[in-house]
């Protein structure tokens, strides 16, 4: 595949580039914002796992832009990973469902309360669904638990759903601090993509509802699995958003997406920093990664006599490297890993032959 | 199971992912989805099955074994926020006796107590450990489930993975897998801090990703983590030196001191799979990987690597168990499947030996090699550089000549017939010499033909009985001899090879039922030569090599040339060095084509196969090593480093004892192995692979009655880009439905979206199958059901949009694939529909498309000819569409549906009208297929633009629909038609707003379609809808990705024209990401089956009682 055909195939990607967008979910803001007017009015607002940056990057151009004083907007961003700095963006880099993050965000907003809060997070799927909506879940609750602690009253929260089997169960959640919750897709957000987004308007928690840390916020217990057949008791109204002759996420365009506008491509905006896969990827690039029957590429030696004996059945006697040490200066001469006492014969003689070689 | 308001609803048939194995005794427990299922150790015989969850899946399972001395017959399973403990009985069933306990967090991990201080063993069984996803570690008592006490750690986050290390309560240790790339240890029962909560003892740091799984060796005290970073990272826990002689505990438990002062430190990083890595167990001297990349590593301690398998279809590995005596290991995957492996077969084989010619003061080195078996041994057989035939006995490492003559030096060409006992060996002077191993177990010459005038290119053993040799003579002169215990030589044919590059024979098998000779040629040709008889009194004409081959199928292993030819049956089988195996069928003077085995991808060089039982097995080269591959398991059985295909090596694998032997050339070494494979090739299937990825699309074939058995023949198609075919039966009496995959259809390159089929209308239990997807690929295929209750599958032809169909001369100069835009259009859906026009034939089928580029394309394809032709590309807007039905007759319309909501109903004779002229040129010519040039340069690539842009357009047409109607906000995933009566059509369609809708169109012969009655249901789900099907004009059943099936009930008011939906009841499917649905009658009775696909597949059957 070329490169261009990522750009093929998702037009919104390929308009992320254009448009200088650090990713294409900039778009699924931008929509929301269009049927919701989320900004309206907006100082202060907080974007919660905002790695790669698409959603601070809408809330920076956005807040900033339609401010007389672009300065007296705050906008708060929180990720787990590391993000390329953005113009009057704080960043703070930690998980959300850990508490010393959430208590570090609040310290943000000393006697002030945030207007806007939003979630674009989900974790790396792993495909198993059921640990994937339960995570995407967390995700939420953390993010809901922290915005309970900042949002003022009245103020909005979006954020990223899945729609699993138990999206009911958080449905109700949401509702018990926000009158008017509804369901967005953006256009922008492929038909065939399981996440969907919630817009929570008009914040108003219980009466004397006193955010905490320390306590789970949410409890499911309230609703029995039982309940999970049976006609849904929460109603959640479902608006698409996004301008129906605009682009389409799902459709194929061709590059020459208007006639005579040559196609140029663009690089990725903003690539990820440190993904996890990182050092995998290295490694077979240098052809690396370990294949049966060669010796792995990345074995680090070990000195026995550095470690402190282990009980005597503990010790491991069918692994074993032997180090051959010059006698001279105590240099590594050769190293032999030796999977089983048995065939130490035969790999003392193979090294008698490598050093005679080397010698040679 | 429901039962209420007349109507039943129950589970027949669930296959979804495996995530939990444990073994128990002398049983194998499995869990997939809700279900756990009980294995027989030995023999893999599923004998109990049982749902534990009611909305949940198993994600553990962990047996009551604390020690050696007493084991209880209980078992904790788990799966999100639930426990249940059950009891193994002695009749090997299930017993509940603390059913779905739920907890408030998800459950990470469980372990059965051992508390030193209660005195029975009956009573030291009380208690539980349970950790859950937010670092808090649970007390409890199962028998009186009750919490005891409730610890949480300081380090306050979500878990990915929890691991406790013991199993005494005051020496527990919890090791969790942060997101923040850690593993933190911590004590359950240390002491509290000011927080009353428990500071870790250590934090192993080093992983770059979230860590997936852990698990610790008690015995050699060591931990493994795995992670997001693809790694596996071995840790080796070492006591301080100021405690380290105090290990009092039998069990070789530390004390929570020794566990604070000692520390970890990080002896591997394992780094071999490609994806991330799921889980990881570490035992005596081996450790064992499964992973994202549907691959198994084995290493040593020494963190080499020794096996890498690819397993599970492609998909995700998600379990792996190990058997107490380290013999086995099972992995369970994504595909429903679980394998066992044979962990002593899996590692005899790693190595080849090396052995060199005695020299015998001249330099002599190998030119041949191949196995022959006499008297129970295995030996190699060489050809010198200097004309010597010699065995060579590995067992006892002798050298035995055979026979030497100077004609035969550096040039000979060596064969061994199948059995291993016949051997010939052909010169450069035609000459060829026949061997045999007699009663006293030696190899000796019987036999000296003359038989061509010059250079003996290839002999081949063709057939046992008759024994037939070919050998392959200049300009390809054939002579097809028997040779019988007599050793009186017969030339019975002399053929003619057509002309071709390297002009001889490669492989060749003579089919003695049907009088035929196929032989393969070094071009990648298959000839058929047809109406030999063995029955020949005397040789034919000597005069000439002039008999042609009756048929060729040109150039049908590519350039490289046609490795093997087998028979099973009257299938015939056809491997070649493009890494195909070609399946035809055989019959009287007759071979037809029939499709394409499922092979690996990776396995880029066939070179032989065998069968075995139900099983075949390839045996091939990729990159530098040879493969033995079993298509049953879909897997390499065996990997060894050979250096490549391109010298002369042999194979052999016998069936009763399984023992496999290879041996090669490499440079002047023999090179060897011998490895045992009798448990791996008899029994490694537990249960079968469906698909290995997400299933999008699944078809209802066929209901027939084949002797008095229903036979219901199901296809499914997704992401794997692969077609199944199976045979769905069903048990009456229990209920129970069952899915038997008959057949694996490979041929697109990307996934599958849409299926559809009509019957044959010539041919008796034979169906069209049309199949659509990704990359703008079009197959049809045919099926045919025979006597033997098999499926007979052919592809008939391939269409894709942008590419040129016919092999190339020069395929690596053309990348017209890559570089022509939309080349990524996706097929979306597929419907087959009918005209009334005049002129098209019954023999034509035509097949419309929906286009993720916002067009409906129509194709016809022609019976007679074999091929599709496109006729046409209609604009339908600016947005994708996702669906098109064909409505039932006699409407003759077509519906469509697109990501803007809209449903259209358009006109096919409209269609259709003015192609006569143009297309049907097309469907008589077939010349039509465009021409792409090579793109070079930017020249080149202009001109592709300009092509490229006809393409876009090629015959394009406006139409306008009859009908054109906003039904949903977003997106219309599913839709399903009715016919009421022949003016009154039903419809229903879900969509990604969560909502049904409901129609009633009134249309029909000439008049166009409106619609007179229509209603909606805006949360009829609470996620997209994603499938919806007709039982009767009553009943409607619709599923969703929030994994319910609803049955709603129609109520409709013919005179009133009003309609409305009611939701009956809702139906929890284990089946996550539901992409498609479809339902069917069930025989004749008020019975049907709902089939849910996505990540996997679940059989409903819904019954009407009275």
């Amino acid at each position: 595949m070329g490169r261009s055909s990522k750009d093929k195939r998702d037009v919104y990607y390929r308009l992320a580039k254009e448009e200088g967008w650090r990713a294409r979910s900039a778009f699924k803001l931008l929509q929301i914002n269009e049927e919701f007017c989320i900004f309206e009015g907006v100082k202060k607002a907080v974007d919660l796992c905002a790695a790669p940056g698409s959603w601070s990057q809408v809330l920076s151009r956005k807040l900033r832009g339609q401010s007389a004083n672009p300065d007296d907007v705050k906008i708060v961003a929180v990720d787990l990973q590391a993000m390329a700095p953005l113009p009057g963006v704080i960043q703070i880099q930690g998980d959300i469902t850990e508490e010393s993050t959430a208590h570090q965000i609040i310290s943000h907003f000393k006697g002030e309360q945030a207007d806007l809060v939003v979630c674009d997070g989900a974790p790396d799927v792993t495909g198993l669904h059921d640990i994937d909506t339960y995570i995407q879940a967390q995700l939420l609750v953390a993010a809901l638990n922290i915005t309970t602690h900042v949002l003022r009253p009245g103020g909005t929260f979006v954020a990223k759903i899945f729609r699993g089997k138990d999206i009911t169960l958080l449905y109700s959640q949401l509702k018990i601090f926000f009158p008017r919750v509804t369901v967005a897709k953006p256009r922008s957000s492929r038909n065939s993509s399981i996440e969907a987004f919630v817009v929570c308007q008009n914040y108003s928690p219980p009466e004397g509802y006193v955010p905490t840390m320390a306590n789970p916020l949410l409890n499911y217990d309230c609703v029995d699995f039982d309940e999970l057949e049976g006609p849904n008791r929460i109603i959640v109204p479902f608006i698409a958003c996004g301008d129906l002759s605009g682009f389409d996420s799902d459709r194929t365009y061709p590059l020459e997406l208007k006639e005579g506008k040559e196609y140029v491509y663009h690089p990725p905006v903003q690539t990820p920093i440190d993904p996890p896969y990182k050092e995998a990827c290295e490694l077979k690039k240098q052809q690396q990664l370990a294949k049966p029957g060669m010796s792995s590429g990345k074995l680090e030696e070990h000195r026995f006599d550095e470690y402190v004996p282990v009980p005597a059945d503990t010790i491991d006697s069918k692994a074993f490297q032997l180090c051959f040490r010059s006698p001279q200066d105590n240099s590594l001469i050769s190293q032999v890993a030796l999977s089983t006492c048995d065939n130490m014969e035969s790999s003392l003689s193979r090294l008698n032959l490598e050093t005679d070689n080397s010698s040679s | 199971m429901c039962e209420r308001k007349g109507f039943l609803v129950r589970s027949s048939f669930l296959g979804t992912h495996v995530t939990a194995l444990t073994f128990h005794e002398n049983v194998l427990l499995v869990g997939e989805g809700p279900n756990i299922l009980v294995y027989e150790n030995t023999s893999w015989k599923c004998f109990y099955k049982m749902k534990v969850f009611k909305a949940a899946n198993i994600h553990g399972i962990r047996n009551c074994s604390c020690d050696n001395d007493f084991k209880l017959p209980f078992v904790a399973v788990y799966g999100s926020k639930f426990l249940s403990v059950l009891k193994l009985s002695a009749e090997d069933s299930l017993e509940i006796i603390q059913g779905q306990h739920k907890f408030e967090d998800w459950i990470l991990d469980v372990c059965w107590l051992r508390n030193k201080n209660i005195g029975s063993p009956s009573e030291e069984q009380r208690f539980l450990a349970i950790v859950l996803a937010h670092n808090t570690v649970l007390l409890w008592n199962w028998r009186e489930s009750r919490i005891q006490h409730k610890i949480e750690c300081e380090v306050k986050c979500i878990l990915y993975s929890a691991s406790f290390l013991g199993n005494v309560w005051e020496k527990l240790i919890l090791a969790g897998g942060t997101v923040f790339k850690e593993v933190v240890l911590w004590p359950p029962s240390g002491t509290l801090n000011e927080n009353k909560r428990i500071s870790p003892f250590h934090r192993l740091t080093g992983h770059q990703g979230v860590i997936f799984s852990i698990h610790y060796n008690h015995k050699k005290h060591l931990l493994c983590s795995v992670s997001d970073d693809r790694s596996i990272r071995l840790w080796r826990f070492i006591l301080s030196t100021s405690c380290n002689s105090n290990i009092d505990s039998p069990q070789n438990e530390f004390s929570l001191s020794q566990w604070r002062s000692g520390k970890f430190e990080l002896l591997h990083t394992l780094s071999a799979h490609q994806a991330r890595v799921w889980s990881a167990w570490i035992l005596t001297s081996y450790i064992i990987s499964v992973g994202e990349d549907s691959s198994l590593c084995i290493w040593d301690m020494s963190g080499n690597l020794l096996r890498k398998d690819k397993c599970h279809n492609g998909g995700s590995v998600w379990s792996l168990t190990v058997n107490e005596e380290e013999t086995l290991a099972v992995t369970g995957g994504n595909d429903s499947g679980v394998t066992v492996w044979y962990l002593n077969e899996l590692l005899s084989s790693l190595q080849v030996t090396s052995t060199k010619l005695p020299q015998k003061g001249y330099d002599d080195f190998p030119r041949n090699v191949a196995l022959i078996s006499s008297m129970q041994k295995h030996s190699i057989l060489v050809s010198t550089d200097a004309g010597v035939l010699c065995t060579y006995c590995p067992n006892t490492d002798q050298w035995d000549v055979i026979h030497q003559e100077i004609s035969f030096r550096s040039y000979s060409s060596l064969a061994v017939s199948s059995c291993g006992f016949w051997v010939g060996w052909g010169n450069i002077t035609g000459k060829c010499l026949i061997f045999s191993c007699s009663d006293e177990d030696r190899l000796s010459l019987k036999k000296e033909l003359q038989l061509h005038d010059g250079k003996v290119h290839s002999v081949l053993w063709v057939s046992e009985t008759p024994r037939l040799i070919l050998t392959c003579g200049p300009s390809g002169q054939l002579c097809l001899s028997q040779i019988e215990k007599d050793f009186l030589p017969m030339i019975l044919y002399k053929l003619f090879l057509p002309r071709c590059k390297q002009h001889w024979t490669s492989a060749g098998k003579y089919v003695s039922q049907f009088s035929l000779l196929v032989v393969g040629s070094r071009d990648g040709s298959v000839h058929v030569y047809s109406g030999l008889t063995c029955m020949v009194d005397h040789p034919s004409d000597s005069t000439g090599y002039s008999q042609n081959p009756t048929k060729t199928f040109h150039c049908i292993h590519g350039k490289n040339g046609v490795t093997d030819i087998q028979v099973q049956h009257d299938i015939l089988y056809t491997s070649g060095r493009d890494g195909r195996v070609l399946l035809y069928k055989l019959g009287r003077n007759t071979v037809t084509r029939l499709r394409t085995l499922k092979t690996p991808g990776e396995m880029e060089w066939i070179g032989m196969f065998k069968f075995i039982g139900e099983d075949t097995i390839l045996f091939g080269f990729h990159t530098t090593n040879f493969i033995s591959w079993s298509t049953l398991l879909q897997r390499p059985l065996v990997e060894l480093p050979c250096g490549g295909g391109h010298r002369s090596w042999d194979v052999k694998l016998n069936s009763e004892t399984g023992e496999m032997a290879f041996a090669c050339i490499k440079k002047t070494s023999i090179l060897w192995n011998q490895s045992y494979l009798l448990k791996t090739v008899q029994s490694s299937l537990v249960k079968t692979s469906i698909h290995g990825q997400q299933i999008y699309c699944i078809l209802h074939l066929c209901q027939v009655c084949i002797k008095t058995e229903n036979f219901n023949l199901i296809a499914t198609g997704g992401e794997d880009n692969t077609i199944l075919i199976s045979r769905m039966s069903y048990n009456e009496a229990t209920s129970q439905a069952n899915l038997e995959v008959l057949c694996r259809l490979a041929g697109h390159i990307s996934s599958i979206r849409g299926l559809a089929s009509c019957p044959m209308t010539n041919v008796a239990n034979s169906y069209l199958l049309v199949s659509v997807g990704g990359r703008a690929q079009l197959i049809v295929w045919n099926l045919t059901i025979s006597h033997e209750e098999d499926v007979e599958c052919k592809e008939l032809d391939h269409h894709f949009l942008w590419t040129v169909d016919k092999p190339h001369h020069k395929p690596w100069q053309n990348r017209t694939v890559e570089t022509i835009p939309d080349a990524l259009t996706r097929y979306m859906s597929v419907a087959i529909f009918s005209s009334h026009k005049e002129g098209w034939s019954t023999e034509t089928t035509l097949i419309a498309t929906s286009c993720s580029d916002a067009f409906l394309r129509l194709f016809a394809f022609c019976i007679k000819k074999g091929k599709i032709t496109h006729l046409k590309t209609i604009p339908c807007g600016v947005n994708c569409m996702q669906g098109v039905v064909s409505m039932p007759t006699p409407f003759r319309c077509l519906i469509t549906t697109g990501t803007d909501g809209c449903l259209k109903i358009w006109d096919n004779n409209k269609f259709l009208s003015n192609i006569k002229d143009s297309a049907r040129r097309l469907l008589n010519e077939n010349s039509e297929k465009p021409k792409m040039a090579n793109v070079e340069s930017k020249e080149d690539r202009e001109k592709i633009n300009i092509i490229s842009k006809k393409l876009y357009s090629l015959n394009e047409e406006e139409h306008e629909p009859l009908l054109t109607v906003r039904l949903h906000q977003s997106g219309i995933n599913a839709i399903s038609t009715y016919k009421i009566t022949e003016t009154y059509l039903m419809l229903c369609t879900g969509g990604d707003d969560c909502s049904l809708t409901i129609q009633v169109v009134i249309g029909g012969q000439g008049s166009v379609p409106r619609i007179v009655s229509s209603t909606s249901v805006p949360s009829a789900h609470a996620a997209q809808i994603s499938g919806v099907s007709f039982l009767n004009e009553k009943y409607v059943v619709s599923t969703a990705v929030d994994q319910q099936v609803n049955l709603w009930k129609i109520n409709w008011l013919r005179e009133e024209k009003t309609i409305s939906l009611e939701l009956l009841h809702s139906k929890l499917t284990s089946i996550p990401d539901a992409s498609h649905l479809q339902a069917w009658k069930y025989r004749a009775s008020d019975m049907w089956t709902i089939c849910v696909c996505g990540e996997g597949v679940e059989i409903f059957t819904f019954l009407l009682t009275t």
